[in-house]
């Protein structure tokens, strides 16, 4: 237990061998290891990085640097223990990328006590520690009672600054002046060209579907997805744009997936309440019925509830905003600060995991999945309506497959899925990860109102995760793949996770914006630590069995 | 007899083995808690009875209804071993409905509804079993027909109620190896060096005569002589005194253990046990200290005193120092797996399911169990100080604890004879009460003394096993194996509650082992992740990302502890995992058995060229233990 008395400091400096009582005098000058493009912006000496829920006020020493793309705290003492398991080349161990910071909190140098700290927030000269809570849910905690004063000040507005820009073209990708040499798989579909996406149909053998380019043109009616949409081969162009009135965000059911029996996967936004949108649904579901051999009428998942009747049963899934604040608790479950806050929320971990709802939500995800591919199982042709169609039926939609095409459970099957469902088909990464929005001046992201910040691609890791736990042998990657996914989505040096839809990227691409893809792992990590996304138990099955069906009880 | 029904033709479509309900593992182990029928398996169809050597069938009843709660109700047939209750659905498209469940696990059996009860179904009996679930079997409203089943059933499922033998004894398999010889004490006190300078081995228990619940041979600190040895037994608990049950290879710090000492409420001290117990922590040259454990809450310690026994006062024992485990009683973690079960069966309810596993606490008696087996580890290995452990009598917390501390400090006991070794060793020489804990062939169900004691720390196992994937040399099959066989009856293993009853009874002579089928099976077990010792002693070097882990500290949280849903609720088709591991792990351990020994190949040919040409080998190329 933390004594009720303000913490005495002078234990740390039995933790630094050659000090000699005088602060800072004898310790060596340590220097932050820097990319190509990299600047130090901010600088604390003499910092104690705290262990982790360490009542007894252990740390380590050393400096902390925030530059304009990482915090990072150089040990004086580092050791080859630092890095266990994975070693990321471009994150250390004691490293934060800028855009992984989600939340700081000014300490009194202990663990316990504490005070957000917001961008402008006043920062007092005498700062005694910085607290910093990543996305990732990694904590750290520092201390300052040795450093210079005005040090940990410094620190702390340049994070402030630095950690929360309000312009897009600020984040790292846009100065790192690292040469790119791609060196992606082969069997790697980025879906950026039309060839891509014809790459798929032919993958699928779906013969009764058409690539359009029309949302390349001047014409484009779905302004966050890609060029190339793949739609019914009857319907005309001039259809689509028409239809694509009555429908949220343009989002008019499109193809994403299918089977060579017939039946395919669609994705669409829900429908506006104008007059004619329900008649404009249905021209559209009967083109979608004649691209079936059978010429099965479609089944359409509404996962938000059916936007008509708007009865929300427990079955469906909750607002963004809802979903954000179970995740919210689920986080805060996930980041103890103290070793006694620990214990206390230990006592009740279950309670407050199911209060949390978070894992319902991830229940009823892979329900819609499992519905989905049953249907899909029967040869039957599923259209996935929801809100803007870019959050959840991206996450159902992707489950679906995983479910259905052994593909998708390989290593490269899963990169292109995410290419094709989050990437190509616009999920706005900027605006559910409270990053600023592409082209946006400083003064227009202050301006409008902030976008819904909302974990729905980390809803879509859970959920593949506890598929993983279903199916050990299923899955090419492992957990540390995913949770490495999930911790380089904050890492603002690649471009995968960095726009909101694919016009966007293409218009920093055409000012000289170097893509790079966060699939090149080479750029992280050695063969040896990419050799732990590899699954040893995964037995690659011959794709004689295209429907795995799945029955979703519990979660954990 | 009807033994080898094969007459009966069934619908060779059948493959839903693993929705079968008789057992939880994959479709050949229900060969593991049935028939290890030697190769015969083909010549049975599919739901078939299929008879142990020396099982008999005892009576049929057709006509009767099995109410599966997950597949609805089937109509079938109904036989009663000598060994088993099997149920056969007429109908060859419902066999998912097949049933084979062993007596030994049925804990009590009840009528159900009576001859002029209302409704379909609603008279018969239903049958409650030890391993989480119940069974209902409706019968025809007339005649008394199910009063000959109930009889039958009411007899052979609790033998000893009725003065019969139990099917273990009747039951006469042989295997290729005898699980008897799998733990020698001599073989494993000299594993771990004993005798040595600091402790020796006696036999002045013998013949039972100091302790009868201890076992015949034990190690103790080599200074006490006998009549101390005699001195101690009177003033502990049932005569439970220190004995080694672990010393560590380099610090020859110990864990020791023993039963309460009877302390009463006038405080009384024994000189010779303050002694006795200072011999154990001069047996340690590295400290000056010794721990004493007492795994209970330290109100139910005090409260004990009241009965006659207490703990050790630190004023008595100097330098000893008495830490309370706070690991609750028998009858607290009955009514706790009571709870999950009630959660876990028939049906789940998801909105309640997080929760209610809490309000169980079951994982949090586990959590408490391994916080203190870490504390043991931690003193052991960290502090090289030697610790003293016990609950009120020894056999049960105590048994706990120690094992489990074993199980982190040595792998040894994380193969798989090691691990046969632990449970002979620290459960069955020692007197875990396993005939009063579980009672077999006993109808007293609702007897006070039975607990889950042993269940409980198998499932302590599963969470290392969890935490540490690569540490187990077996799978969690194993684990389920044994637990299935613990109430079976079908071994000798598990019978009876001490060493001494077991020889008087010539257990051995007349039972086979559990580890003589397991054995002559174990590549079921084989985890194909194991990176064991004798995996790291080739020629890399050693470094911290390429040695396996000697000393297992699990996160004791509840955050990371997680129920044994493949135990607890292996009956619900809808929990169990959809892809059985099971066929995979076997082709992987094959592939590596396939892979060492090409390597062993590769390196016997390496090793004749160097000495064709004369050359001596490198002293790093170590031999290799496959």
């Amino acid at each position: 237990m933390n004594e009720k008395v303000v913490p005495n400091f002078t234990s740390y400096i039995n933790v630094l061998p050659m000090n000699n009582g005088d602060k800072n005098g004898s310790l060596p000058e340590l220097k932050p290891k820097l990319l190509n493009g990299e600047q130090v912006v901010g600088v604390a000496e003499s910092v104690v990085l705290l262990a982790p829920l360490s009542e007894r006020e252990r740390g380590r020493f050393g400096s902390l640097f925030v530059t304009n793309y990482k915090l990072t705290f150089v040990p004086i003492d580092a050791s080859s223990n630092d890095e266990y398991g994975q070693r990321n080349q471009l994150v250390g161990a004691f490293d934060v990328p800028l855009t992984g910071v989600g939340a700081l909190w000014q300490t009194d140098g202990g663990l316990t006590r504490r005070r957000r700290l917001v961008p402008r927030s006043d920062v007092p000269a005498k700062l005694k520690g910085l607290q910093v809570v990543c996305k990732n849910m990694k904590v750290l905690s520092f201390n300052f009672t040795n450093s210079p004063i005005g040090n940990g000040r410094q620190v702390a507005i340049a994070l402030l600054h630095h950690a929360f820009p309000k312009r897009h073209d600020l984040l790292f990708a846009f100065e790192y002046r690292e040469p790119y040499y791609p060196t992606l798989p082969s069997d790697l579909n980025m879906f950026q060209r039309p060839g891509d996406w014809k790459r798929e149909l032919e993958r699928c053998e779906c013969p009764h579907w058409r690539i359009t380019c029309i949302n390349g043109t001047s014409d484009a009616f779905m302004l966050t997805a890609g060029e190339t949409l793949i739609v019914p081969s009857s319907v005309l162009d001039y259809n689509l744009i028409e239809s694509a009135r009555h429908f949220r965000s343009g989002r008019v059911p499109v193809w994403v997936w299918g089977r060579a029996e017939g039946a395919a996967l669609l994705r669409s936004g829900e429908l506006l309440p104008t007059e004619q949108s329900a008649t404009a649904e249905s021209v559209l579901l009967e083109q979608v019925r004649r691209s079936h051999p059978k010429l099965k009428p479609p089944h359409v998942l509404y996962l938000c509830g059916n936007s008509f009747s708007s009865i929300s049963n427990a079955g469906t899934l909750p607002s963004l905003s809802t979903l954000n604040s179970a995740y919210k608790k689920l986080a805060d479950l996930c980041t103890p600060t103290t070793l006694s806050g620990f214990w206390i929320q230990d006592s009740q971990y279950y309670s407050i995991l199911e209060s949390s709802r978070w894992l319902r939500y991830v229940a009823n995800c892979l329900a819609f999945a499992d519905d989905a591919a049953s249907h899909l199982a029967n040869n039957q042709t599923v259209v996935v309506q929801e809100g803007d169609g870019v959050d959840y039926s991206a996450v159902v939609s992707c489950l679906t497959q995983l479910l259905l095409d052994v593909h998708f459970r390989t290593i490269a099957g899963f990169q292109s899925l995410i290419q094709k469902e989050w990437i190509a088909l616009g999920h706005p990464f900027c605006d559910r990860f409270g990053l600023p929005r592409p082209g946006n001046t400083k003064e227009e992201s202050e301006r409008e109102p902030t976008a819904q910040i909302a974990p729905v691609f980390l809803l879509f890791l859970d959920c593949t995760w506890q598929l993983q736990r279903q199916f050990p042998a299923a899955f090419q990657f492992t957990e540390t793949y995913l949770t490495t996914l999930w911790d380089c989505a904050h890492n603002h040096l690649f471009d995968t996770f960095l726009f909101n839809c694919p016009r966007d990227r293409e218009l920093a691409v055409s000012k000289n914006f170097v893509q790079r893809p966060l699939w090149d792992w080479g750029e992280q990590f050695s063969e040896q630590d990419i050799a732990l996304f590899y699954n040893p138990l995964f037995a690659r099955r011959p794709p004689a069995t295209p429907v795995q069906r799945l029955y979703t009880k519990t979660k954990r | 007899m009807d033994k080898h029904n094969s007459s009966e033709l069934l619908n060779s479509d059948y493959s839903v083995s693993k929705n079968a309900s008789s057992d939880s593992l994959d479709s050949d182990s229900k060969s593991s808690s049935l028939n290890s029928k030697h190769g015969q398996d083909s010549a049975h169809g599919l739901g078939d009875i299929q008879l142990l050597d020396g099982e008999k069938v005892m009576s049929v009843s057709r006509d009767v209804t099995y109410l599966c709660p997950y597949n609805g109700p089937s109509h079938g047939v109904l036989k009663v071993t000598n060994y088993q209750l099997h149920f056969r659905p007429t109908d060859a498209t419902s066999l998912q409905t097949t049933l084979s469940v062993s007596l030994g696990v049925v804990s009590r059996i009840e009528k159900v509804g009576g001859a002029s009860s209302k409704g379909e179904n609603s008279y018969g009996i239903e049958v409650f079993c030890k391993d989480m679930r119940n069974l209902r079997f409706a019968h025809r409203q007339e005649n008394h027909s199910r009063r000959g089943i109930f009889e039958k059933l009411q007899q052979l499922a609790f033998p000893l109620s009725h003065r019969l033998p139990l099917f273990a004894f009747s039951y006469s398999e042989s295997f290729p190896e005898d699980g008897w010889n799998v733990y020698e004490p001599f073989v494993e006190l000299r594993r771990m060096g004993v005798n040595n300078d600091m402790w020796r081995i006696t036999r002045i228990n013998d013949k039972y005569e100091i302790c009868d619940s201890y076992p015949a041979v034990w190690a103790v600190p080599a200074a006490a002589n006998d009549d101390l040895l005699r001195s101690v037994a009177a003033y502990r608990s049932r005569g439970r005194i220190p004995v080694l049950a672990w010393i560590h290879p380099s610090s020859q710090a110990t864990i020791t253990r023993c039963s309460q000492p009877l302390v009463g409420v006038s405080g009384k001290r024994s000189r010779e046990d303050e002694r006795y117990i200072q011999l154990i922590m001069d047996a340690n040259a590295q400290a000056h200290k010794l721990f004493i454990m007492d795994a209970r809450p330290s109100a139910n310690a005090i409260a004990n005193k009241a009965k006659g026994g207490g703990y050790e006062s630190e004023d008595a024992y100097q330098n000893a120092e008495l830490v309370f485990l706070d690991i609750h009683n028998i009858h607290v973690m009955r009514e706790s797996l009571r709870k999950l079960k009630e959660l876990c069966f028939p049906q789940i309810d998801q909105t309640r399911w997080f929760s209610g596993i809490e309000a169980s606490c079951w994982l949090k008696h586990i959590k408490c169990i391994l916080a203190g087996a870490v504390r043991i580890v931690d003193k052991v290995e960290n502090h090289k100080t030697s610790v003293l452990v016990h609950c009120s009598d020894g056999w049960d917390r105590t048994a706990q604890l120690t094992a489990l501390a074993m199980l982190m400090l040595d792998p040894y006991y994380r193969t798989l004879r090691g691990f046969q070794v632990l449970i002979e060793k620290e459960w069955l020489s020692f007197g875990h009460k396993f005939q009063l804990r579980i009672g077999h062939g006993d109808e007293r169900h609702s007897d006070a003394d039975r607990s889950p004691v042993f269940v409980q720390w198998v499932d302590c196992v599963w969470q290392l096993q969890q935490q540490f994937p690569t540490a187990f040399e077996f799978t969690e099959r194993l684990l389920i194996t044994i637990v299935d066989h613990l109430y079976s009856c079908r071994f000798g293993t598990f019978l009876f509650n001490t060493e001494r009853e077991r020889v008087k009874e010539e257990v051995k002579a007349k039972t086979v082992s559990l580890w003589s089928y397991i054995n002559s099976r174990q590549n079921l077990y084989l985890n194909p992740l194991y990176w064991g010792p004798s995996s790291f002693s080739t020629n890399s070097p050693p470094s911290p990302y390429s040695r396996p882990q000697m000393v297992l500290v699990p996160v004791a949280s509840l955050r990371i502890i997680k129920l044994w849903k493949a135990l607890y609720c292996r009956w619900n088709p809808t929990m169990r995992q959809q892809d059985p591991i099971y066929q995979r792990t076997r082709e992987l351990v094959a592939l590596r058995a396939q892979l060492e020994a090409a390597a062993a190949a590769a390196a016997g040919d390496h090793a004749a060229r160097q000495h064709r040409l004369g050359l001596t080998p490198p002293r790093v190329a170590s031999p290799h233990h496959v």
